[in-house]
């Protein structure tokens, strides 16, 4: 039963909604609703690639995500649930003499953050997975703490630690308008009942926008569908996880031994559809059997879509909104998964104590604003802040 | 006591499928995801009625009541490299 | 290497085993004939055991011969996890088995079903938290045992394939007897029609049925594979008809394409109107061991026998809930197996008469009325059934266990409709209670097989659960189709009242 009030409703039942619900909890912060329109878990949190890595190329991105990997390694005892964290190691492979030399940089900067990763030559990486095409291979950067979790374990995970902590849960419930008087929220309307609040967390991932909307806030983020596909199990071949900076896409072997990958499709427009596109999946098989070009006889499985709120810079936004008191931004997120166990304990920090953590500061929505917006140049999805060539 | 599989592809047996919804992973997707039942290469071929029977049994709903999910390509899995198409004119694909 | 398995003759079909030539499996050779799938040859030298389950290691041995079960991936010419029941074989094919050390007949790895606990989703999650060190070796451990076939090793990416683009009048998916039906009157009215067939021939699966019946308008009985022959003959005639075979339409994708892939050609279809005849899955029911070796699903012992000539064994146990146990029961028989008996979860009263049964009856061959299986008994291969009688007035004891000892067992198992691109396409549908223990996934059509506009379903891919009933479904999807496409005249829509009428009686 949805009691009538709460101190904190959170929208959105997926891994950050649900990871801050927890870490409120753990905090003894009071009453928390978490309001999930479908089952937990079921937006992109368990639709996504899987990857945890925070071997990234800006001061932002590295100190952020270099948190949530420290935090990744204990998760499992923290959450009494296995999320079978495989720690194989995250490959950021360079196809051309150019994304090399950006590598190289990259490790630079990583070195000066105290991350330990690794520039490969093109023997190296050979050495590391002999099945890739010689020929789109000249280097990487190796984090080998990275690697990948259960999606839906993760999900579970959270979700069961914040149920024993007495966080009520309610899927298959949906957040249709929220109450503002004075600037100020006062109460949340579910397709069930409404719920008198003064605090709401915007943790929708695809839908923040409607959401937002629901107070009038327009965010800086639009929707996007990415794409994965999936071939039937085969033995290992690709031991760590692998981004391509040359094909915009990301894969590894799962461990029951299917090849799961994904790519940006960069002629698809923003859309809010789960459906898949043919653009997409010719796209990515072209692009994978050229990296591997013994995939070529493996055969696609399954194959879905998930959708993402992503701004001009690709990184999520956090924190309060300067308009409305009490509405506070948990989404923008395109990295999400890795990034979800730090923002679930940064963001409960700032809604105990009114004080912003650093590593999330920077992560506010006033930067667009400002004209300020995060560059990162080892991401694997085009940003549109990216003067060159798109991706890096 | 031999074992009763419902799924063949991923070894999943009526045991297995019983204990995940007394678990609480009560739906139908959830079990899918905890189990890998409809996720072998046979793509629920198999496995699909046997699984909604149990899962309709266990739950104490009736099947019809069950909501038919929309399916997602491929219908067959498909060599990877037949779908490494040319790119036709018009495509904006960048080599 | 014995050939007894194979069928020299039959009272019904005849077999023209193709040359002989010779492939090589594990690296000995073994004999095969041109033409035959790479699991008859494998069949009829002895092997039974086809692959390892993936977690467990359990033996698994040929099931559905159609290419759905994916129990006999193998290796073929160093390309990974190939369904052997759908390969033909060709002179010095190399094929190996895969997920088994040292051996399919005996791999150390089957241990793993002994420590299953080690490996069931529930145990996983749960423990292995603490101490990490403990979870990274299972992890190890399991990673390193993943997969099925190893990744082919190419070492350049393959040329693109064409893609050709195409919006035929009608597209019809599925060559079967509701498909060809649709199509043959669809052409009759000029239209162009284009039939989409994943194998390499025109027909379904009763090309490898040999029941007798009679088609309405068509006047005396015939074997199910002459009909279909007959109709793939037919439609040969009509220049705009267009036939793809070996081509399978897997996917509906959001930009409104079918997509289907075929011989060195990506279709992308783009249809005025589309027919979904795509057939349906045998499914069968879950007793304990029933992965064993040596058990079979009727279509699949059906394509073994008729497409391959091959029998499943000698000595066989039937287990049905409906009439077509007994169609199986008699075409084991007249290949030549010993059909110990048929086992039916029906009472003696809710079973109706049918040729078949009366033949069954008339052989003496024993019916177990009101009986399910219980198990199927052997470790490495079926060496017996236990049937279990059912709650019924005529059992005075239900739960007596009968034993017979046989070495196959051919399950007549229900259909599930094979309507995945109507789902994908977003139709609307509902499971439903088809016949008591069964349900399918039936879409929303109208009177005249319509889905929505332009798009039909006809036949089992929309829930027929007999032949007539599909070909008469055929017929009014293919008649719609004309008369949507504003090609029909005026014998169309009589035509079609009739049909509609026919379906309902
Ligand atoms: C294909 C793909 C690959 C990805 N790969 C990676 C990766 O490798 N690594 C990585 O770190 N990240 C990856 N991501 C991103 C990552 O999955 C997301 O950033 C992350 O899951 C976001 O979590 P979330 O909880 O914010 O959103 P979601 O998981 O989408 O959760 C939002 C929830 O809100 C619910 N909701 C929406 N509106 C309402 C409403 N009005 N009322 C109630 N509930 C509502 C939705 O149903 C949904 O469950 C990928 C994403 C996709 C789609
Ligand atoms: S039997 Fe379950 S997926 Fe194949
Ligand atoms: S797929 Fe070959 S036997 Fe089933």
């Amino acid at each position: 039963m949805i009691k009538s009030n709460y101190d904190i409703v959170i929208i959105g039942g997926g891994v950050q909604g649900l990871a801050l619900a927890y870490n409120l909890a753990k905090n003894k912060f009071g009453s928390i609703a978490v309001i999930e329109k479908s089952y937990i878990g079921s937006g992109a949190s368990s639709r996504n690639g899987e990857m945890l890595r925070s071997a990234f190329a800006s001061n932002e991105w590295i100190q952020f995500f270099d948190k949530s990997m420290q935090l990744w390694e204990t998760l499992s005892a923290e959450l009494d649930f296995n999320v079978m964290f495989t720690h194989c190691g995250y490959l950021v492979l360079a196809s051309t003499s150019k994304e090399f030399e950006l590598c190289r940089e990259n490790v630079n900067t990583q070195h000066s953050f105290g991350l330990k990763t690794k520039l490969l030559n093109q023997r190296d990486v050979l050495k590391l997975i002999p099945a890739l095409n010689p020929e789109m291979v000249s280097g990487g950067t190796l984090q080998s703490n990275g690697g990948f979790a259960r999606h839906d374990a993760v999900v579970w995970a959270y979700a069961g630690a914040a149920k024993r902590l007495g966080v009520d849960i309610f899927p298959y419930t949906e957040v249709t308008g929220i109450q503002v008087e004075a600037g100020t929220v006062r109460s949340v309307k579910t397709s069930k009942s409404e719920i008198s609040t003064s605090l709401v967390v915007n943790a929708a991932g695809g839908h923040a926008g409607d959401v937002a909307g629901m107070v009038g806030v327009s965010l800086p983020s639009q929707t996007y569908r990415l794409e994965m596909i999936v071939t039937e199990p085969l033995k290992p071949f690709l031991h760590p996880m692998l981004a391509s900076l040359n094909t915009l896409s990301y894969m590894h072997q799962s461990t029951r031994g299917e090849f799961v990958g994904g790519a940006e499709t960069e002629t698809l427009p923003p859309a809010k559809s789960l459906k898949s596109t043919l653009v997409a999946t010719q796209d990515m098989a072209r692009k994978f059997t050229k990296l591997f070009p013994g995939l070529a006889s493996a055969r696609l499985m399954r194959q879905w879509g998930g959708i993402v709120d992503m701004t001009p810079d690709i990184a999520p936004v956090i924190g309060p909104v300067k308009k409305i008191e009490g509405f506070i931004l948990d989404c923008g997120w395109v990295y999400g998964f890795v990034g979800a166990p730090a923002a679930g304990e940064l963001l409960a920090q700032y809604i105990m104590t009114g004080k912003m953590p650093p590593e999330i500061q920077p992560f506010n929505v006033e930067r667009f604003e400002k004209g300020e917006p995060i560059i990162d140049r080892s991401l694997v999805v085009p940003s549109e802040t990216e003067t060159e060539g798109g991706a890096a | 006591m031999s074992k009763k599989i419902v799924c063949f592809c991923h070894d999943i047996t009526e045991t297995d499928l019983i204990n995940t919804i007394e678990a609480g992973y009560d739906h139908i997707e959830m079990l899918k995801r905890f189990t890998g039942v409809f996720m072998g290469p046979c793509q629920g071929k198999m496995c699909m009625q046997n699984v909604l029977k149990i899962f309709a049994r266990e739950t104490g709903q009736p099947i019809e009541s069950l909501r038919v999910p929309t399916l997602r390509p491929p219908a067959e899995p498909i060599p990877l490299g037949s779908l490494a198409t040319e790119t036709l004119r018009g495509d904006d694909d960048k080599e | 290497m014995t050939d007894n398995l194979r069928i020299h003759h039959h009272p019904v079909v005849n077999f023209n085993h193709g040359k002989q030539i010779s492939i090589r499996f594990n690296g000995r050779p073994v004999p095969a004939y041109e033409g035959e799938t790479i699991a008859a040859a494998l069949y009829a030298s002895g092997i039974r055991i086809f692959s390892r389950s993936m977690k467990y290691h359990r033996p698994r041995g040929l099931y559905c011969l159609s290419g759905h079960c994916s129990q006999c991936l193998m290796r073929v010419n160093g390309e990974p996890n190939v369904r052997v029941c759908q390969t033909i074989v060709k002179e010095n094919m190399v094929i190996e088995s895969q997920n088994a050390w040292p051996s399919l007949q005996f791999d150390i790895a089957a241990i793993a079903g002994k420590l299953d606990f080690l490996i069931r989703p529930g145990f996983y999650y749960r423990y292995l938290i603490k101490p990490r060190w403990l979870y990274h070796i299972w992890e190890r451990f399991l990673r390193n045992a993943a997969g099925i076939g190893k990744i082919a090793d190419n070492s350049k990416p393959p040329s693109p394939v064409k893609r050709i683009q195409a919006s035929p009048q009608v597209l019809v998916i599925g060559g079967g007897i509701a498909g060809m039906s649709a199509a043959l009157n669809a052409v009759r009215s000029g239209a162009e029609v284009w039939l989409v067939e994943k194998e390499g021939k025109l027909g379904g699966r009763l090309q490898y049925d040999t029941r007798e019946f009679e088609l309405p308008e068509k006047g005396s009985k015939k074997y199910a594979f002459e009909y279909v022959v007959e109709m793939a003959n037919k439609l040969a005639n009509y220049t705009c008809f267009h036939l793809l075979t070996n081509t399978t339409a897997f996917g509906w994708y959001e930009e409104d394409v079918i997509a289907a892939t075929g011989p060195g050609k990506f279709w992308e279809f783009e249809p005025q109107c589309t027919i979904i005849a795509t057939g349906s899955y045998e499914t069968p029911p879950v007793f304990e061991n029933n992965d064993l070796p040596g058990i079979f699903l009727s279509t699949g012992i059906q394509r073994l026998m008729h497409r391959d000539g091959v029998l499943p064994g000698k000595q066989t146990v039937v287990i049905s809930s409906s009439n077509e146990g007994y169609v199986i029961a008699k075409q084991l028989y007249e290949a030549g197996i010993s059909v110990l008996g048929i086992a039916e979860s029906r009472s003696g009263q809710s079973s109706n008469a049918c040729p078949e049964k009366d033949f069954i009856l008339s052989k003496n061959i024993p019916v177990f009325h009101s009986h399910k299986i219980k198990s199927a008994i052997g470790k490495k291969q079926v060496k017996g059934v236990v049937l279990e009688s059912l709650p019924d007035p005529a059992n005075s004891n239900p739960g007596t266990e009968t034993k017979i000892a046989c070495d196959t067992i051919c399950i007549s198992g229900s259909r599930a409709p094979a309507n995945d691109l109507l789902f994908q396409h977003g139709c609307g549908g509902t499971y439903i209670i088809n016949c008591p223990d069964h349900f399918i996934r039936k879409p929303e059509v109208n009177n005249y097989m319509s889905v929505s506009d332009g798009l039909y379903a006809a036949g089992e891919a929309g829930g027929s659960n007999n032949i007539k009933q599909s070909f008469i479904e055929g017929k009014i999807a293919g008649l719609s189709a004309t008369k949507y496409l504003g090609i029909g005249d005026r014998l169309t829509d009589e035509k079609l009242n009739i049909a509609v009428e026919q379906l309902q009686r």
